[in-house]
């Protein structure tokens, strides 16, 4: 079952297209990460799938309900936390969560103490006074002490320092058993380590969404050493991105990779090569890979 | 209800500093009314300003504490009720300025000499107004702001484009009807205030709401500017419920004899003052009539229709009193009677009328102790160089009554003080929460005399339609030098 969901989602700011007939699924109990470089569409999408924005067309559902008609039943079952989120900040940290308290009948006081003392947030320190760090785990605490069954990130990492990334992913992966977290990021390696799925969105349109294991798969940069300086042959496999030669050396990014079949295919476009080698690629790469596959594309 | 209650408590929190700076001004209002300390009069309408202005603030600084423009704020993805938000801000602004501000005024009456008890509906009706006309408002426009700069912006825009629209008008009070003005302005200041709340909190469309707050602050600064007074005494004249029935009485306007006879020329002034005789029956002993407004119609013989309202601007009255009985005085522009150019013409007169009935007399000793006349208020003969003048106080409301003074015998005239009267029907002025003791000074007599102080209860309101065919407007000129 999903837990978000889009059809056909278009968003238009003043003629520029920033989402593209998006379909995604988000299965319950995932770990989602959306994927995509600056302006790809991300913070749309989950604006629109909050109900900050409102969609040009198509439809947006989070937790089965028509993101347009969310109401206060469905976000007590929502953490949403983003990047540049304007928090109450003459509220200190403790009167913040105890303000916060009576909205959620699932409050759990045990809870929100704990992950205080998990992310060193002092209770009687007022938010604007804060490091942009602390208020990122002072949201995210706030936004997990009800236990949510959707947890919303939005570019949570951006500008965090590294220490603090640790402590929030820390937080993020004791929850992730009984929720399903959306999460949008540039931070491909952070992600990586906890992501069970993934969507790459690239200028409003969705490239790929599926599992990161599936992903993790089908990609593999191959190296083919050859006796020869190689030419690249005209009928290049559409699925073999960003080649590159060297000397004896062809280097290119597998994005079908099944071994059988992708070595056979190396046969029959090289000879017998001296040599091949088969590594598999961490998500930066990957994403690094089909960025620049789209921007060559475009 | 328990959400609403939760955010209330927040936001008390919030603002306590402000709520003090609040509580401490009203203090201040009350301490300078009871010492009397520079603060009658034009003192008290600066401090109603400078109310206005600190509560405008006190409303941003609330409403945006959740605010409702923008997607980045904290609490649109929480689950707040829109009607919770909404009532948490409204009960904010009933417990921490119309409580307050109600107790503040109970005070000033009670300490002045005014029963508190028979106010009491007066002083709830008036803070009510205040809330729902001017605080709604205030909240209103709140919401359509992101944070202090821009609500600040906006609002310095918004009350030059208002001052500018009130000094092009230049208009001037509805005498006996002003009332009608003040709670029109209101009624849709209110009506678009109410459909932005709405429209903001449950649907968060900004665009469209400044569109209908724009609508609401024009079309109330256009109808406090340009609606005509005359509308106002139609519905008066129509819906008000006659004391005593003005129907058996006639006005009939008695022509004059066309002379060739050139007249002197008089000052040339851009106004002319026209006389029209008229004769006046079926009015019953002990009662006298008043004109609240005249409406002329000029029509030349070319088609051609010239339209005025005189209104009673201070002092004037157009039905005036003579020996053998009743003329119209009509301020007549001088580029219409010009147009006239001697030929004859057609004059149309709608005259808005009120009876009037004596009830009390009183005398006032200069310098004695304050005097309660019934529908005036309480009026003293208070001895201030160069002379002794009548000062009048009432409670929350212009007085009902006409006043009608008179010094040493000699009986000043009647419609002096109509400015001072209200027809309202309800028991508060729009204001009034804000200025609860209405002072005017009425009149002064250089020999520090006595007076006798006389209040006409108006008993009806209506209007005759008169009519003058073919006359020549100079054969009722008034010659001034």
């Amino acid at each position: 079952m999903s837990i978000l969901r889009t059809i056909d989602l278009t968003k238009r700011f003043r003629g520029t297209v920033a989402l593209d007939r998006l379909n995604l699924d988000v299965p319950e109990g995932s770990v989602f990460a959306l994927i995509g470089a600056n302006g790809a569409g991300k913070t749309t999408a989950i604006k629109i799938l909050m109900n900050i924005h409102q969609a040009t067309s198509g439809t947006a559902e989070a937790l089965g309900v028509d993101s347009r008609k969310l109401s206060p039943r469905e976000f007590q079952q929502i953490g949403y936390v983003s990047e540049n989120q304007d928090l109450p900040e003459w509220m200190t940290v403790g009167y913040f969560l105890a303000y916060l308290k009576p909205f959620y009948p699932t409050w759990d006081d045990a809870r929100a103490d704990e992950l205080l003392r998990q992310f060193e947030l002092p209770r009687n320190r007022k938010l604007k006074h804060l490091s942009r760090g602390m208020k990122m785990k002072a949201a995210l605490a706030s936004s997990l002490a009800y236990r949510p069954k959707l947890i919303v990130l939005d570019e949570p990492f951006s500008g965090l320092d590294p220490l603090v990334r640790d402590e929030f992913i820390e937080g993020l992966i004791e929850s992730a058993s009984e929720a399903t977290i959306f999460i949008s990021s540039h931070d491909l390696s952070e992600i990586e380590s906890f992501a069970s799925h993934v969507g790459y969105l690239d200028r409003g349109k969705l490239r790929f969404s599926e599992e990161m294991t599936a992903l993790s798969a089908r990609f593999r940069e191959i190296e083919v050493t050859l006796d020869r300086a190689p030419v690249l042959p005209g009928n290049w496999p559409a699925t073999w991105l960003r080649p590159e030669t060297s000397a004896a050396v062809v280097r290119f990014v597998e994005s079908q990779f099944e071994e059988a079949r992708t070595m056979a295919e190396v046969r029959k476009m090289f000879g017998e090569p001296r040599g091949v080698s088969i590594t598999p690629m961490p998500l930066r790469s990957i994403f690094v890979t089909l960025a620049k596959a789209e921007r060559r594309a475009a | 209800m328990n959400q609403a209650l939760h955010i209330f408590k927040k936001d008390v929190r919030y603002l306590r500093w402000e709520l003090a700076a609040s509580l401490l001004l009203m203090g201040m209002f009350v301490y300078m009314n009871l010492r009397r300390v520079f603060f009658r009069d034009l003192d008290a309408s600066i401090f109603s300003y400078f109310f206005l202005a600190f509560w405008a603030f006190l409303s941003a600084r609330l409403i945006q504490a959740e605010p409702v423009p923008g997607d980045r704020q904290f609490w649109i993805t929480r689950p707040y009720e829109w009607r919770s938000l909404l009532g948490a801000k409204l009960l904010f602004m009933v417990v921490c300025i119309g409580i307050p501000l109600l107790i503040a005024d109970a005070v000033i009456l009670g300490v002045d000499g005014f029963s508190v008890t028979s106010h009491a509906v007066a002083l709830v009706w008036s803070v009510m107004l205040m809330t729902a006309g001017i605080l709604i408002a205030f909240c209103a426009f709140a919401t359509l702001t992101r944070g202090l700069t821009q609500w600040f912006l906006s609002a310095i825009v918004t009350v030059a484009v208002l001052y500018v629209m009130a000094t092009i008008a230049n208009e001037k009070i509805w005498a006996g009807v002003e009332w009608a003005r003040e709670y029109g302005y209101l009624a849709i200041l209110f009506a678009a205030a109410v459909v932005v709340l709405l429209r903001q909190y449950r649907r968060h469309k900004t665009a469209a709401s400044i569109a209908v707050m724009a609508v609401g602050l024009l079309g109330s600064s256009l109808f406090v500017n340009y609606a005509r007074s005359s509308w106002a005494l139609d519905l008066e004249a129509r819906f008000s419920k006659p004391k005593v029935d003005p129907s058996p009485i006639q006005i009939a306007v008695q022509p004059m004899p066309h002379s060739e006879q050139s007249r002197p020329p008089g000052r040339q002034q851009q106004v002319v003052l026209l006389a029209i005789p008229i004769r006046i029956s079926g009015l019953q002993e002990g009662l006298d009539l008043i004109s609240d407004e005249v409406r002329i119609d000029i029509e030349n013989e070319g088609g051609g229709i010239w339209t005025q309202n005189t209104r009673q601007p201070s002092g004037a009255n157009y039905l005036q009193h003579i020996l053998d009985g009743y003329r119209l005085l009509l301020q007549v522009d001088r580029s219409a009677f010009d147009k006239a150019n001697g030929r004859p013409v057609d004059l149309g007169m709608t005259v808005y009328l009120t009876t009037l009935r004596d009830s009390v007399s009183k005398v006032l000793r200069p310098g004695a102790a304050p005097v309660t006349i019934p529908g005036v208020g309480r009026c003293q003969n208070v001895i201030e160089e160069p002379g002794g003048w009548i000062v009048c106080e009432s409670a929350l409301q212009t007085p009902p009554d006409v006043l009608v003074v008179e010094f040493g015998g000699e009986r000043l005239r009647r419609d002096r003080f109509l400015r001072a009267t209200s027809y309202s029907p309800f028991p508060a002025d729009a204001g009034s929460a804000i200025v609860p003791v209405i002072r005017t000074s009425h009149s002064w007599s250089r020999d520090f005399a006595a007076a006798t102080l006389t209040s006409l209860e108006p008993v009806a309101h209506f209007r005759r339609d008169l009519k003058l065919s073919s006359i020549h407007l100079e054969d009722y000129q008034v010659v001034t030098r």
